[in-house]
């Protein structure tokens, strides 16, 4: 199943499907993070903002880019 | 006034760029390239443990070996990418292309190689004399990760070296091959195999450079190769597009064409492609470390980050700190002894007699020891109350820096951040204006969009009192109890969100996101807390001394011709409007110069009223006084900055404002203390 990132549960991990390329601001900052279609990311908090975990280093990231984020469970 | 060195880093001016020969460092933020700078140059630099402090591009210099002299060396701030998203990876990226540099060191992180070299693999197609510093090798170490760095080396081209800022690991092999590289001059030619779509598309921008190129109507710099200037302007450099003269429409179509053509942007491609070399450099090379965190640093960043835990930890931490021992301790316990028991007491009184018995005219004496002398209340003020509160804000300022909660703070208060038109990444400007007000509108830089650059900068003007100045106004409310204090916070709170909500709603531009690493929690070392604070010091000091005497020495002057009283008058019916009396006039007049001037002015007033009996002001007038005075004008430095920063439209128009807005806002307290009889 896919789903954005900010729909995952904390503590779920799940592998990255595919990037929201639509507004290419949004699409710029996500691939500023290193984040591509194929890592392995953790989620650990869903608010007050979004927080995951991306190898060794975690982010913390608005909602809204949060869900240019696609992931397959 | 000097601006060299705005507390965060030091000089501001990018233009400056690094003489032929120089060493220029470059990495992301956090990696430690600041901490490098230290310990390669002969000079230091704030190192902290939060993306974004050095918003500037420090120069010192780098000793050779044997006596061969030195050359310079330069710690700009971090960038994550060659194209720049915020004014400081400008500032970086602009020095990096703008210098002659010999040398540039890559600084990159040995722990997560794989997420920094797509940077060291664009510097090297760049062309750059390059060499890669593997930093924080201790800490890879202990992770138990292995790296051939001869293999990498090979791959790529240039130099690798294992290094540790911190254990001094590897520092020695690191300077020498700087200073070979130095030496050597150019490096081997490298380019990365692009997909024939990618290098269609950007030479037919490179066409369209090299034809401005040869008309000469490019600013580009001259460092920049135009194949390199064409792959930054398809990714999206509006800067370089700009200075390229291509319209946006252009570059627009033939993304889009790329796009519709390979079914993805051309910026994803390029971080795919990226990505796919660097695991190839990569493989056998370095292996991928256990995923784990040190378990008790990261068991206490999810007690940080959660609002339930995370909210009264962040009061504790702000009581604690702020209140009792910036407040309590330094504002009041130590200030008594500087202030009261060494200046007041013993240097103060000898001063009067020596001027006494030895300067005859009265004007003279009255320059140096008099109400508004230089060595009574300029230097006085500066040594006796400014250095020890914005000294103690320091340092609690750098320990709660270096043990990385900040980036934790931002993600707690984004979302109130964004009502004002900010987002988290506001919290380090404007938790730092109430320590300087000046410094922290130096790192408004770290943010993104003009439209937030601009609003921080006017809130900063108004609703954030400076240390000096708050802790003058507690000393000053605290005797009419608590609740006035909080009240006092209180207003000032509403007023932030208020103009912050409106700003937004004014200003046109869209909502900035918010996305920021995490860096690991780490236990701050006394060394660099220390280190910084006295840095932060000094540069305070250097802009706040002169400031105080030219205040000292003009606030004389129209002692002197009766001025002061023209003032006063002239400032009468502004006065009556907030319910003061003229007495008050001097506070204001004196604010103008520093901010905490004009409430240590008002401060006075109150306790030679209450000494004397004759209280001056009322509890009420008090009160809205130091409303007033805490929203009214920036201080002279920080209108500099202001100017400096964002030009003459932004800072005259805060002002304007603000001055306005402080006025008002001491109109309405005043009539709803009237109506309400509170503290009457
Ligand atoms: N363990 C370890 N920590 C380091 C090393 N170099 C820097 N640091 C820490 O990493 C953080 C960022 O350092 P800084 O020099 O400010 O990084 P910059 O943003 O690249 O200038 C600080 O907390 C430093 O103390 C290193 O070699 N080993
Ligand atoms: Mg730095």
């Amino acid at each position: 199943m896919i789903v954005s990132l900010n729909q995952l549960q904390p503590g779920q991990h799940a592998r990255v499907e595919s990037l929201d390329e639509e507004n290419r601001d949004d699409l710029r900052k996500v691939l500023t993070l290193g984040i591509l279609p194929g890592d392995e990311v953790e989620l650990i908090r869903r608010s007050p903002s979004i927080v995951f975990a991306h190898g060794a280093t975690q982010f913390a990231l608005d909602a809204r880019l949060a869900a240019c984020i696609r992931v397959e469970i | 006034m000097t601006l060299e060195s705005p507390g965060m880093s030091m000089p501001i001016e990018i233009e400056q760029a690094t003489g032929e020969g120089g060493v220029f460092l470059v990495g992301t933020p956090n990696v430690g390239k600041s901490s490098l700078f230290n310990v390669l140059s002969d000079s230091y630099v704030i190192v902290s443990n939060y993306p974004g402090t050095t918003v500037g591009v420090t120069h010192a210099s780098f000793h050779l070996e044997g006596n061969k002299g030195k050359v310079p060396i330069s710690d700009p701030p971090g960038l994550y990418s060659l194209i720049p998203m915020t004014e400081e990876e400008r500032v970086a990226r602009d020095a990096l292309f703008a210098s002659h540099a010999s040398c540039v060191v890559h600084v990159l992180d040995a722990k997560n190689l794989d997420r920094h070299l797509p940077l060291a693999l664009q510097l090297r197609e760049a062309g750059l004399p390059l060499v890669l510093a593997l930093n924080m090798w201790d800490e890879a170490q202990r992770m138990g990760l292995e790296i051939d760095t001869q293999q990498l080396s090979k791959r790529l081209g240039v130099p690798v070296v294992l290094c540790s800022a911190l254990t001094k690991e590897g520092i020695e092999e690191l300077r020498d091959t700087i200073e070979k590289v130095h030496g050597n001059g150019k490096p081997s030619p490298f380019s990365l195999p692009w997909s024939a779509e990618i290098r269609e598309f950007r030479s037919r921008v490179a066409t369209r450079i090299a034809k401005a190129r040869a008309d000469e109507e490019v600013k580009l710099p001259s460092r920049l190769t135009t194949d390199q200037a064409a792959f930054f302007v398809l990714e999206g450099d509006e800067i370089f597009r700009e200075a390229c003269g291509l319209s946006a429409g252009f570059v627009d179509d033939l993304r889009e064409e790329y796009r519709g053509q390979e079914g993805h942007r051309i910026a994803f491609d390029t971080a795919c492609f990226l990505r796919d070399r660097t695991d190839e450099f990569l493989d056998g090379a370095w292996t991928h470390p256990e995923e784990k965190r040190n378990g008790f640093a990261e068991k206490l960043s999810r007690v940080l980050i959660n609002p339930w835990s995370g909210i009264p930890i962040l009061m504790v931490v702000l009581y604690l700190g702020f209140y009792q021992f910036v407040g309590v301790l330094g504002a009041g316990t130590v200030v008594g002894w500087i202030e009261n028991d060494f200046f007041g007491a013993i240097v103060n009184p000898r001063l009067n007699s020596l001027f006494e018995s030895y300067v005859s005219s009265e004007a003279i004496r009255e320059l140096f020891v008099g109400d508004y002398g230089v060595l009574t209340l300029g230097i006085t003020y500066a040594i006796g109350l400014v250095l020890p509160i914005v000294f103690f804000f320091f340092l609690v300022f750098s320990l709660v820096e270096d043990s990385g909660y900040f980036p934790r703070f931002a993600m707690l208060v984004d979302r109130v951040f964004k009502k004002m038109g900010l987002n988290g990444r506001a919290v380090i400007p404007m938790v730092l204006g109430f320590g300087c007000d000046t410094m922290a509108t130096i790192t408004t830089r770290t943010l993104e969009t003009r439209r937030e650059r601009v609003l921080a900068t006017l809130l900063l003007a108004l609703a954030i009192p400076c240390s000096a100045q708050l802790a003058i106004i507690m000393a000053i409310l605290g005797s009419l109890g608590i609740t006035v204090w909080l009240s006092y916070m209180a207003i000032l709170m509403g007023v932030l969100l208020l103009v912050g909500w409106l700003g937004s709603k004014l200003l046109p531009g869209e909502a900035a996101t918010f996305y920021m690493e995490l860096p690991p929690l780490r236990l701050p070392r006394a060394r660099n807390v220390f280190m910084k604070s006295v840095s932060r010091m000094r540069w305070y000091f250097k802009e706040v001394l002169p400031l105080f005497l030219i205040a000292s020495v003009i606030l004389w002057a129209l002692d002197q011709t009766g001025g002061i009283d023209i003032l006063e008058r002239g400032m009468e019916p502004i006065l009556a409007f907030i319910g003061l009396p003229v007495a008050a006039a001097q506070s204001f007049v004196i604010g103008f110069f520093r901010r905490d001037f004009g409430a240590a002015w008002l401060f006075q007033l109150h306790l030679e009223g209450i000494a004397t009996g004759h209280p001056v002001l009322s509890a009420q007038q008090v009160f809205t006084a130091a409303v007033t005075l805490t929203l009214f004008v920036p201080c002279i430095a920080q209108f500099m900055v202001m100017l400096k920063e964002r030009g003459p439209k932004v800072a005259l128009g805060t002002t304007l404002f603000v001055t306005l807005f402080a006025v008002s806002t001491g109109a309405i307290v005043h009539r709803v203390l009237l109506f309400t009889g509170w503290l009457a």
